[in-house]
């Protein structure tokens, strides 16, 4: 350990307080983006600071050296803004510890898992201490002291010239029992619009909420597969970074994701051994009023009765929100599988995660 | 008992491997020939790790616990990223001093370093910033840490850390200018102020030519001035207090542990002080002297400049920017030539013919002398204000700069030299700081606290003012205002514990 | 005649005041909901021509927004779905005027386009309103859209028979 430990790990607890704090804004924070796959996350932390009584920091000028006339800009100047010397910190706060403080700050109660499949993970674990073992756990301390106690009680030791030899019946070793953990499986299918209306802003939302998705159920569930469907008037699977970057400009037949998520779970995500979470996203206008109902259908008579939940986020565009979260309201009116969520803007996320996963599923 | 850095646990002590030693010896020996006093020296070698954490804590590894050192830390860290800051050696102001040393630079490298040791060494023992420093400070900062670690574990690490982050908030606000009035700290010499009375006031006299001497009307006017100096020492404190955590440890509500804790900030403050005031002077100073030493021997003028160039700060440097060690370096060599060439004094700066300036050689020989002599004497206010010059400037390609809000970016403002050191001048100006005093303890009648800003020509930052605004009425326990100006306009900044406020044109005394 | 100039005449028949009103010419249909009416204007809840020809409902759409540039906010294909046989057109997001857009619905595989005006609420709740043109606006914009599901774009000269 060194000198610094202390106050570091007291200055990291600090942040992951601001991090609670601000929940919300780090929630809605597009740096969040680039953090798929990593183990941490960085947290700019530009304001964790001592406040002082200082000069504005533009306002003073300086002096500098080097060539140009007057009124030319200062040699190699960039934006003001991101001066090398204060550029903002960034703290790495693990994903465990992210969903630990979203599910505290939104009161997200623990997942209720289903299913009796059951993974056995044999996780090995150091109790006791047996006599016999493969030299690799020999435990030395403990074989020593038992040398010692033999040749006391044997005469044989001479404190003068104290030399200990383990004899093989002083090994000792550590031993280990096998724990079994029953570990419940999940799987998420996440189902994006990316038909003609569903512009930047909204796809950056979707990727943003189903990140934080995505941790909180990682830290719920140790064994979780995800799949990845896009739509616009026909699905596809895909994978997590081409869910992200399609952009298509045709028409929208959300019918076409349910259909194809139904398919997938029907093949290989038996209800009896799977926690199974829908999430789709859209903008909510639907190609027609017919389309709809097989909606509706699909849900009613097939996803709805597998489903731990079914989420559906609609995001909103610069035309308002579309029809499609009325329509579901209407036919769906107190289905508890089922979780609407409008999100209109980004600092709506964490409101709807909250609506998503604020009831224990 | 000295506490050694080495025995601090987590320290690998490491002295001087024995040809580094020698190397030392033999340094030491130069530099002393050529004039350089400095005491005892200790070096220990450190890994880039080592020196890093040492430097999150200014140079002493045992401090009070607190969070800024580790966020410290984190910021040096992330500055090696961006390939800004790079320390090549680490000098503390005591007695024995130490220098810490990176272990992996080459025999080369370290010999150059030491040499810059010593120079920093001999800055902090015959500089007069320095004279009142406690050179005791490993030991003193120990203590410090102890003091505080008690209250800690007595009052709980939150209200502790909450109240000394408050305090940190106000750390700048002291009186750095006036190191001898430090000593007396009980407080007497700073506010008594003894009011004569009429009788000290007549003049000596016999008494039939009391009339004569001491006139009635003489007298009335003495009691006039004698009440307003009354009326006067009602205003509390007279006059304006520089020293703001001196007042508020005399007049603010704290309880024992906080005056403690409050007491012990700004000691280490003060310690501090000096070396902001002479930051350029002593870099400028040090590499003088490695340079000296190792030019002619391995090092070409580009290495030594090198040095300088990547040497540590806690400023990083924009590209463009000043390096303020350069001008140091480059300041000291120019007086050493000036000196030694006669290039001062009436004739010298009387003379306006360039070709007769160009070959100027008295062959005066002064110029070891002399800066030897600037650096006891001066500050870095007074060095640019005594020996910057139109031509250093010229040769060295110095401008002044400005923030252009329209265009968003810093543009060279002029070239010319009285610009330019106005604007050196101003930067440096009481540690490139706002100048904050305290200039009335009871405000309103109400015992709330003000503050004025001596507002020239810069605004303060509100934002942060907020900040500070709130831990100060925290310790004073009641409203606080800061009288500044913004835009122009005069504008009082105050808060009350729980709200934070700005008033404009309602300020009288901002400075225009 | 041409559709616009049929509508014009059905328009300015004295017993014309609100509700539908259809017109026809050379097998296109143009219907109007209108709601208030007189010599210089007409307010409308939407506007439908029917062509009753097939069309590519892509060269359909990008044949549109040149056609209609006197609506002032320039209209942008959002969906365009051939297999589905529409395509849908809203004013481009940095045109909008406070909220509201336009929408042009290319439909029943490019036989038919409907124009109407919308604003979204605070709550994103989007509202079909009626619009105000100008009696020549009008004509333009029945004339922009057939031209539209006839593939032209604007420069193209008309080949139906005119005046």
């Amino acid at each position: 350990m060194s000198i610094i430990d202390k106050d570091l790990d007291r200055f990291k607890e600090i942040v992951r307080g601001k991090v609670r704090r601000e929940l919300r804004k780090y929630m809605s924070s597009r740096e969040m983006l680039g953090r798929q796959g990593k183990k941490t996350v960085s947290i700019p932390i530009p304001d964790i600071q001592i406040p002082r009584l200082r000069y504005g920091k533009n306002e003073q000028g300086g002096v500098g050296q080097g060539e140009g006339d007057e009124g030319e800009p200062v040699d190699g100047e960039g934006q003001a803004s991101d001066k090398p010397g204060e550029h903002s910190l960034e703290a790495e706060v693990s994903l465990e510890e992210l969903a630990r403080i979203i599910g505290e700050e939104l009161e997200l109660p623990r997942i209720q898992p289903r299913g009796s499949r059951q993974v056995d993970s044999a996780k090995a674990r150091y109790t006791g201490i047996s006599l016999v073992g493969p030299e690799s756990l020999r435990h030395t301390r403990r074989t020593y002291k038992q040398a010692l106690k033999r040749q006391i009680a044997l005469g044989t030791y001479d404190p003068r010239r104290p030399v200990i030899i383990p004899i093989k019946e002083d090994r000792r070793y550590r031993s280990w029992k096998v724990a079994v953990e029953p570990s419940f499986a999940a799987v998420i299918i996440y189902m994006m619009d990316v038909s003609g209306s569903m512009g930047q802003k909204q796809k950056d939302i979707v990727r943003l909420e189903t990140f934080w998705i995505d941790t909180w159920l990682q830290h719920n569930y140790r064994n979780l597969e995800t799949r990845f469907i896009i739509h616009d008037a026909k699905a596809r699977e895909v994978d997590r970074d081409t869910f992200f970057r399609t952009r298509e400009s045709g028409g929208t037949l959300i019918s076409t994701a349910y259909g194809l998520a139904n398919q997938i779970v029907q093949a290989e995500y038996p209800v009896t051994d799977w926690n199974i979470y829908f999430f789709h996203f859209s903008d909510g206008d639907n190609w027609s009023g017919s389309d709809n109902n097989k909606c509706v259908d699909l849900l009613k008579k097939h996803m709805l009765p597998v489903a731990n939940m079914f989420g559906y986020g609609q995001v909103d565009s610069h035309y308002g929100s579309g029809r499609f979260l009325h329509v579901l309201k209407e036919n769906f009116p107190d289905d508890q599988r089922l979780i609407l969520s409008r999100i209109p803007n980004r600092e709506a996320i964490m409101d709807s995660i909250r609506e998503f996963l604020g009831k224990g599923r | 008992m000295t506490v050694s850095p080495s025995l601090v646990h987590g320290w690998t002590r490491r002295r001087l491997p024995s040809e580094l030693e020698d190397a030392r010896a033999e340094i030491a020996e130069i530099t002393w020939n050529e004039g350089l006093r400095f005491c005892e020296t200790v070096f220990e070698m450190c890994s880039f790790d080592e020196i890093n954490m040492l430097a999150s804590y200014g140079g002493f590894p045992v401090r009070y616990p607190h969070w800024r050192f580790g966020m410290e830390y984190l910021r040096m860290k992330t500055g090696y990223e961006w390939g800004l800051q790079k320390i090549y050696e680490m000098v503390i102001n005591t007695d024995p001093a130490y220098a810490y040393l990176l272990d992996n630079n080459t025999v080369v490298d370290q010999k150059l370093v030491m040499a810059h040791v010593y120079g920093h060494v001999d800055f902090f023992q015959n500089n007069a910033w320095f004279k009142y420093t406690n050179r005791k400070m490993l030991d003193e900062m120990a203590n410090h840490a102890t003091r505080i670690r008690r209250y800690i574990d007595r009052f709980g690490l939150e209200t502790v850390e909450s109240f000394i982050d408050a305090c940190l908030s106000l750390e700048n606000l002291i009186d750095p200018m006036r190191p001898h009035m430090r000593q007396d700290d009980n407080g007497i010499g700073e506010d008594d102020h003894e009011t004569e009375t009429t009788e000290t006031l007549k003049l000596p006299s016999k008494s039939y030519m009391d009339r004569y001497i001491n006139p009635p009307e003489y007298l009335k006017e003495q009691r006039q001035i004698i009440e307003a100096a009354q009326r006067k020492k009602q205003h509390f404190p007279e006059s304006p207090r520089k020293d703001v955590l001196l007042f508020l440890l005399k007049h603010a509500p704290l309880n024992r542990w906080q005056t403690d804790v409050l007491s012990i900030i700004r000691e280490e403050a003060y310690y501090y002080a000096p070396q902001a005031q002479t930051k350029i002077m002593n870099e400028g100073w040090a590499c003088f002297w490695h340079s000296r030493t190792m030019t002619g021997h391995v090092l070409t003028d580009a290495d030594v400049v090198d040095y300088a160039d990547h040497h540590s700060g806690t400023v990083a440097m924009r590209p463009g920017q000043l390096n303020p060690y350069k001008i140091g370096l480059e300041l000291f060599r120019n007086i050493e030539e000036r000196w030694n060439k006669g290039r001062f004094g009436k004739d010298w700066l009387d003379c306006e013919d360039a070709a007769q300036r160009h070959d100027w050689d008295t062959g005066a020989g002064l110029g070891l002398e002399k800066v030897f002599q600037v650096r006891q004497t001066h500050n870095d206010i007074t060095f640019i204000d005594n020996f910057l010059t139109e031509d250093f400037c010229r040769d060295n390609g110095l401008f002044a700069y400005e923030y252009d809000k329209r265009s968003k970016q810093f543009l060279i403002d002029s070239r010319q030299f009285a610009v330019i050191k106005q604007k050196l001048l101003f930067m440096l100006s009481n540690r490139g700081e706002p100048r904050i005093m305290v200039t009335d303890g009871n405000h309103g009648n109400r015992g709330e606290l003000e503050l004025t800003h001596q507002h020239e020509g810069v605004d303060i930052q509100v934002d942060w003012a907020s900040g500070v605004l709130a831990n100060l009425s925290r310790i004073w326990g009641r409203p606080v205002h800061l009288v500044t100006a913004l835009e122009d306009t005069p504008a009082v900044l105050s808060h009350d514990g729980d709200e934070f406020k700005v008033q404009r044109n309602a300020g009288t005394k901002s400075k225009s | 005649m041409s559709l616009s100039r049929t509508l014009e005449t059905e328009l300015d028949r004295p017993n014309t005041t609100s509700g539908r009103v259809k017109a026809e010419s050379g097998g296109s249909i143009v219907e109007v909901d209108v709601v208030e009416l007189d010599r210089l204007g007409a307010r409308v809840g939407g506007i439908k021509v029917r062509r009753g020809k097939p069309g590519d409902v892509a060269t359909q759409a990008m044949a549109a927004p040149g056609n209609l540039r006197h609506l002032g906010e320039g209209l942008t294909p959002i969906e365009v779905e051939p297999s589905l046989g529409g395509a849908v057109l809203r004013s481009a997001p940095e045109e909008m005027d406070g909220g509201e857009f336009w929408q042009l619905s290319i439909g029943d595989s490019g036989r038919e386009a409907e124009l109407g005006r919308y604003q979204v609420g605070k709550s994103g709740k989007r509202e079909q309103k009626p619009f105000t043109l100008t009696r020549e606006h009008l004509r333009r914009t029945v004339d922009g859209m057939e031209h539209a599901l006839e593939g032209r774009s604007q420069t193209e000269p008309s080949t139906a028979g005119s005046v």
